[in-house]
């Protein structure tokens, strides 16, 4: 599997994650997606979204890396790096 | 499932989830809270110095379950101090109704950078206690709240490995001491919230989440959130008198396996020597301790009272005694009626009962029928009845006194001098509910094993106690006189099975009933209807004119003994142990139930 695909099967999921998280059936993501783009996505919602990223894609993220979440693209990386 | 779309979200509620899933349930909870009416409204302010946001969103949605509608004020990151001191800070300004100080080891300051010597120990557990009797007081001055406070949990790591406990100085033995005098020290207007015990449930490996504290300032793991929240709606429950006062319990599988009036008093389980019967004798001690500390026990029990008292009374291994017992109702109307009767025998409102029923069917009825009591999923595995039930958090209580003690007895005295009445409740839109299905066949080679079974080990309902063996049976299959059918139940909660056998035996155009067994587990529920229908309708096809039903009684078919009478029957006979009624096959009516019937060909 290509690289981008992979990537791109790895948005999907995460969209779905996001879609659930902040309860919202047509929210679309991409790369330079940011807190702003969301409306609750606050700085508690984005723990949130951080524990259903971590069951989801069954990863823990180190303390440091949750705080550096800039974008969607940040967190694509992570998950990219790690596998899963 | 039944109820409101706010009931149906309570009920996907479980302590055990995780915290991605408790997040979605609250949400769908507080969603569908807008309307739902008679909720309590509650002010509850949490001071903590950890992010206690998350865990409040959950806590929200444990208290909607338990009838409230709360109101909350998180105080602003370790400013808890400022808040209780200031007469005019925003806390005050709430006017909250409890105030929670949701602290854990972390706010005892203790040193972790050294095993302390006596004198350090002293003024670090010292400073600890009176910075929370600082807070106490500051709260107490201001306001008439009730105060909750964290006690603290233990970090998973130990110095000193398996010599942490032994040594004074070690940072476990300084807080597990800290622990000891808060507990002490604590006025009884403050209540103590066990939050060491949760890390200790939980498990310290799960209950420590070290990248969510440093990242996030969560205190424990947000996976740990579902258990502290529901425990301490149980809490807040319990301080604001709303604890549970009454266990009421089935007989029968609940607190011994087996069924007393086919099993005999020899033949349950209970007490040494088998799985089952070791968890029964220890949920019965369980119960008994809860009656100990004040919670009324009651039973409610579809059997003979004759059978029952006798497990009581001769049973070597029995843990509870009559004399536990406040109300003691055993009969075969439906249990939602009982309850009532208990309610109002004990003169406590029906909010205050928990019943306890290993069958699901009973849990149902009551939870539609009287949504307020309280029904406990039970599991089917009696070793964890206890678990169970004490994980649900039924009996908290603000603070506990000899009175508590001797509550049981007053009631059950108060009970004696009133006489049980009565009450008709519909049932039959429940019945409707069970959406049951009932399948009726012959007898074949692949039901007979279980219709002899049932033939041969029931002993209350069994009109004429005949007992045949396989061969017998399989003889009358092969005889034009007789029709052998069998009876399945299903319903909504699953198979019941092959719950019930008629031999009938046509002879000189008499058809009569030599045979009706049936499964206790399934009666009142309109089988015996539906059976008496089979009845008339195989009669009329043997080409019988009459119908006789017999009734043969023996120590333990009592409950059979007026089933022809309510059928409509008429006594036609009666001489030592037997009697018998005679229906006409050709007019008799049909009687109404609400099974559907298919008949296997």
């Amino acid at each position: 599997m290509s690289d981008a695909h992979l990537r791109q099967q790895m948005l999907n999921r995460l969209t779905a994650v996001f879609r659930d998280v902040f309860d919202e059936d047509d929210i679309v993501i991409n790369d330079e997606t940011t807190a702003d783009d969301i409306e609750d996505w606050d700085s508690l919602m984005h723990i949130t979204l951080v524990l259903s990223v971590e069951k989801e894609f069954d990863l823990r993220l180190k303390a440091a890396e949750v705080g550096k979440l800039a974008n969607v693209g940040a967190l694509l990386d992570i998950m990219v790096e790690r596998g899963t | 499932m039944a109820g409101t779309p706010f009931r149906q979200a309570v009920a996907a509620l479980n302590p055990t989830d995780d915290f991605v899933d408790q997040h979605r349930h609250s949400r769908k909870i507080v969603k569908n809270s807008k309307d739902e009416e008679g909720l309590e409204p509650i002010r509850i302010a949490i001071l903590a110095s950890s992010t206690a946001d998350h865990f409040v969103d959950v806590l929200r949605a444990y208290l909607l379950r338990d009838g409230y509608r709360p109101e909350f004020f998180v105080a602003e990151f370790n400013t808890m101090f400022q808040m209780a001191l200031d007469g005019n800070s925003n806390l005050y300004a709430f006017r909250p109704d409890i105030v929670w100080i949701f602290t854990n080891h972390r706010d005892l300051n203790f040193r972790a950078d050294t095993i302390a010597d006596a004198a350090q120990q002293e003024t670090e557990i010292n400073d600890a206690v009176s910075q929370f009797g600082a807070l106490w007081a500051g709260l107490q001055k201001h306001c008439t709240a009730r105060i909750i406070q964290n006690n603290a949990d233990r970090p998973a790591e130990r110095v000193l490995g398996n010599y942490e406990f032994r040594h004074d100085g070690s940072l476990t033995r300084r807080i597990t001491r800290f622990n000891n005098e808060l507990h002490q020290v604590a006025p009884k207007e403050v209540h103590i919230f066990d939050l060491a015990y949760m890390a200790e449930l939980i498990g310290l490996a799960r209950w420590h989440d070290k990248p969510y504290w440093y990242h996030s300032k969560h205190a424990f793991s947000p996976d740990a959130i579902g258990p502290v929240a529901h425990a301490g709606a149980r809490l807040v429950r319990g301080l604001m008198g709303r604890s549970y006062k009454c266990i009421v319990l089935d007989l029968d599988n609940t607190i011994w396996g087996g069924v007393i009036g086919d099993d005999g008093v020899g033949g349950i389980k209970l007490g040494q020597g088998d799985p089952d019967g070791e968890a029964f004798l220890d949920f019965q001690r369980y119960v008994k301790a809860l009656k100990a500390r004040g919670v009324i026990v009651a039973v409610c029990s579809k059997n003979e009272e004759v059978n029952a008292i006798e497990a009581f009374e001769t049973h070597p291994e029995m843990a509870l005694s009559l004399d536990d017992i406040a109300v003691f109702v055993c009969n075969w109307i439906n249990k939602a009626e009982n309850i009532r009767v208990i309610a109002n025998t004990l003169e406590i409102g029906l909010d205050s009962l928990v019943f306890v029923d290993d069958n699901p069917a009973e849990r149902a009825l009551v939870r539609e029928m009287l949504p307020m009591v309280a029904v406990p999923e039970l599991p089917t595995d009696p070793s964890l009845y206890c678990t169970t039930l004490d994980r649900e958090g039924y009996f908290e209580l603000a603070s506990f006194s000899d009175e508590d003690r001797n509550r049981g007895r007053m009631y059950r005295d108060n009970a004696q001098r009133k006489t049980l009445l009565t009450q008709i409740t519909d049932v039959d839109a429940f019945l409707k509910n069970l959406d049951m299905r009932c399948t009726v066949g012959r007898v074949d080679e692949m039901s007979l094993p279980r219709v002899v079974q049932l033939i041969n080990k029931s002993n209350q309902f069994h009109l004429t106690t005949t007992r045949y063996s396989e061969q017998r049976i399989a003889d009358m299959l092969a005889c034009p006189e007789y029709e052998c059918l069998y009876f399945k139940l299903e319903d909504r909660f699953g198979d019941n099975g092959l719950i019930s056998a008629v031999i009938l035996k046509a002879q000189e155009k008499m058809t009569t009933v030599d045979t009706w067994v049936m499964s206790c587990r399934v009666l009142s529920r309109g089988m015996e209807d539906l059976i008496h229908n089979e009845i008339i309708e195989t009669a009329q096809r043997q080409g019988s004119t009459r119908i006789r039903g017999i009734y043969s009684r023996t120590k333990k078919n009592d409950l059979v003994a007026g089933l022809y009478d309510r059928l409509g029957w008429t006594q036609t006979g009666e001489n030592d142990d037997t009697k018998t009624w005679e229906i006409e096959a050709g007019t008799a009516t049909h009687r109404k139930h609400q099974i559907k019937r298919k008949f296997n060909e």
